[in-house]
């Protein structure tokens, strides 16, 4: 069998220190509980610890991180308790719904209301900061599609910051 | 207000601001990873109730699978050890195998509860090449007459350099009994995010080196990627066509390191790096390419980036695709000092993308041995009839019509230890009348040990 390099604490808590509270927020507005997201981010750990390798390039360990979380997110979503549950009625339990509906407590709350695919790119891209490309790595979808999810999202957000239409994504 | 990496980072933490990895979290979060040493499980005996259950799932495993189970193949137990021997016992050994391309791909066992299959296979180089590592997945995964398919790394023997696969096939119809297809047309392996590589320009020696620069608007371009500072004026830019892209040169320029892409043209137009990309085909189909500005200092500059895509797109297989032609834009700060910006190049590349016709059909043998649970619950307005409980998954059967107030069914699965079998993907559907949810364990589940059902938070009467 394959020797699988050990994750040393150190560098276990390294990781969780450089990037869990993002990866914490990420998979809360991901599934729109704060409960659920913090089972989500250990979840996430573990199978980073499991699959950990050493990665030099920031950015690379990054783009990896975010994939794992991402999946495990999905995971989530797909399971049959949360895929009826509707995400609009439950978000308002995240403390940003406590904020007032203005400036950037506003543009959280559309965000959220972004159906899940709109909602993972504009996280990854705007939030995490990953590149098209990239994204479509973490995503394994393709960069076209990427692209276009992340034009419509955007276009989106402007219409309902801008007061336009409701349009349901 | 703008969208921009800006506000809706500050928009994120002001809104999430008091959730964060507390101390508490943290010492959870380490706690379980760290190594671990196997103890094997003391004896344990069962309630008379567990007893009885146990008894009829081996049962009901017995009837189904009769003298086929893989105990009798110890060639396949051996190579799907890390399952466990109990996991073993309950698989249906497969042993058929498909070669192209030097890869031998071997379905070694599968399982199916009706409409789901969980099937392991073994990847493998035969020319002594090593293209085959740890992290061997199927780029295009085929499973006929299914819904959707998961794939994941189960294990890696270095020893024989054989990755063994998990691929979960969901179908919205029957594939107990019946016989199905698994295979691919692309295997990768090696993924590497590689470090930026110095092209030796910088934004001034580009410019000078292309001299006049032609270029063209109002191209078809089907799409395309924006990122970092001042996107959005160039996102309406695109929209009204007024990014002018380059035409193309006569001979085109190579990439240090990379065969698999070339430079078709490159230049400074308006203050805007332009570099255009051939993708050459080959590995380019899998690879990824990017570039960045850096100042003298070392640091990388953040631009405005955008990536047109201007030439065809290829598709592979049903998830998979890639453009022949791609433009990269990247539009430094205003006042930047061109003859101070260096271009990097960023790639993401795979050591190996093997094409290859793999494909194996075999018959999935009937269903496994499951647990039917009856209980009739109103989901409002649509009827719970019963729930089914198998070795790979747990599914809700129900008739009527779902509508947005309905119920969800909340089915967890929690094990005689205490914990709560995981789940990797599932499905809901509705029509004609019927309702189905479903939830596909990650793991193969032995009955035995089934503690409890609960439906909605309800523990559910085990037969």
């Amino acid at each position: 069998m394959v020797e699988q390099p050990v994750c040393e604490s150190a560098e276990m808590e390294r990781l969780v220190d450089v990037y869990g509270t993002g990866m914490l927020r990420m998979c809360c507005m991901y599934l729109g509980d704060v409960h659920l997201a913090q089972d989500a981010v250990q979840d996430a750990f573990i199978k980073i610890y499991r699959a950990w390798r050493p990665i030099e390039n920031p950015a690379a360990e990054k783009a990896w991180v975010m994939r794992i979380t991402v999946n495990v997110c999905k995971d989530y979503l797909r399971s049959a308790w949360k895929r009826k549950v509707n995400l609009v009625e439950q978000y308002p339990e995240l403390p940003g719904f406590e904020e007032p509906k203005d400036g950037q407590g506003r543009l959280f709350q559309e965000i959220m209301a972004l159906k899940p695919k709109y909602k993972e790119v504009i996280l990854l891209h705007y939030y995490q900061q990953l590149k098209v490309g990239e994204i479509a790595a973490v995503l394994g979808a393709p960069q076209s599609t990427v692209s276009i999810r992340l034009r419509r999202a955007r276009e989106t957000l402007k219409k309902r910051l801008e007061g336009g239409p409701n349009e349901d994504l | 207000m703008k969208i921009c990496d800006e506000t809706v980072r500050a928009a994120v933490d002001s809104g999430l601001g008091s959730v964060r990895i507390d101390a508490a979290q943290k010492q959870a979060i380490l706690a379980q990873c760290r190594p671990t040493v196997a103890v094997a499980p003391p004896a344990r005996r069962l309630r008379p109730a567990r007893r009885a259950l146990a008894l009829a799932a081996a049962f009901a495993l017995a009837l189904c699978l009769g003298g086929g189970v893989l105990a009798a193949a110890p060639e396949l137990q051996q190579k799907l050890a890390v399952l466990g021997e109990e996991t073993l016992q309950m698989l249906q050994p497969v042993n058929q195998v498909s070669e192209d391309a030097g890869i031998r791909m071997e379905v070694l066992a599968a399982m199916s509860d009706g409409q789901v299959a969980a099937v392991y296979i073994g990847l493998q180089d035969t020319t002594g090449q090593g293209r085959i590592g740890p992290d061997a997945g199927l780029y295009t995964p085929q499973v006929t007459g299914t819904m959707f398919t998961n794939v994941e790394t189960v294990d890696y023997d270095e020893a024989t350099g054989t990755a063994i696969l998990r691929l979960t096939a969901n179908a919205g119809q029957q594939l107990a009994g019946k016989k199905i297809t698994v295979g691919a047309t692309s295997i990768t392996s090696g993924l590497s995010f590689n470090d930026p590589v110095d092209l030796g320009y910088t934004m001034e020696e580009v410019r000078g080196l292309t001299g006049h620069i032609p270029v063209q608007y109002d191209q078809q371009i089907d799409a395309w990627g924006a990122t970092g500072p001042a996107m959005e004026c160039y996102t309406k830019l695109l929209d009204e066509g007024k990014i002018p892209v380059l035409a193309g040169w006569e001979e085109p320029l190579a990439l240090p390191g990379v065969d698999w892409a070339s430079v078709n043209a490159a230049g400074v137009v308006d203050g805007q790096l332009h570099i255009q990309v051939n993708n050459l085909g080959g590995m380019g189909r899998a690879n990824r390419l990017s570039f960045s500005l850096w100042n003298a200092g070392g640091e990388r500059v953040p631009c405005t980036e955008l990536e047109l895509d201007l030439g065809e797109e290829h598709k592979m297989g049903t998830f998979q695709s890639y453009n022949d032609l791609v433009e990269y834009v990247l539009i430094p700060p205003q006042g930047a000092d061109l003859s101070e910006l260096s271009v990097r190049m960023e790639t993401m590349t795979y050591d190996w993308l093997i094409d290859g016709s793999w494909a194996t059909t075999f018959r999935l043998e009937d269903a496994s041995g499951s647990l039917v649970i009856p209980c009739g619950r109103d989901m409002k307005p649509w009827t719970l009839h019963e729930v089914q409980l198998s070795p790979i998954s747990v599914t809700a059967f129900g008739t009527g019509e779902m509508t947005a107030d309905s119920d969800a069914a909340d089915l967890r699965v929690i094990l005689a230890d205490g914990t709560e079998v995981p789940t990797s993907s599932a499905s809901v559907s509705s029509g004609d009348g019927s309702v189905v949810y479903r939830s596909i364990f990650d793991q193969v589940v032995d009955l035995e040990k089934v503690a409890k059902v609960t439906l909605n938070g309800e523990e559910l009467p085990l037969p």
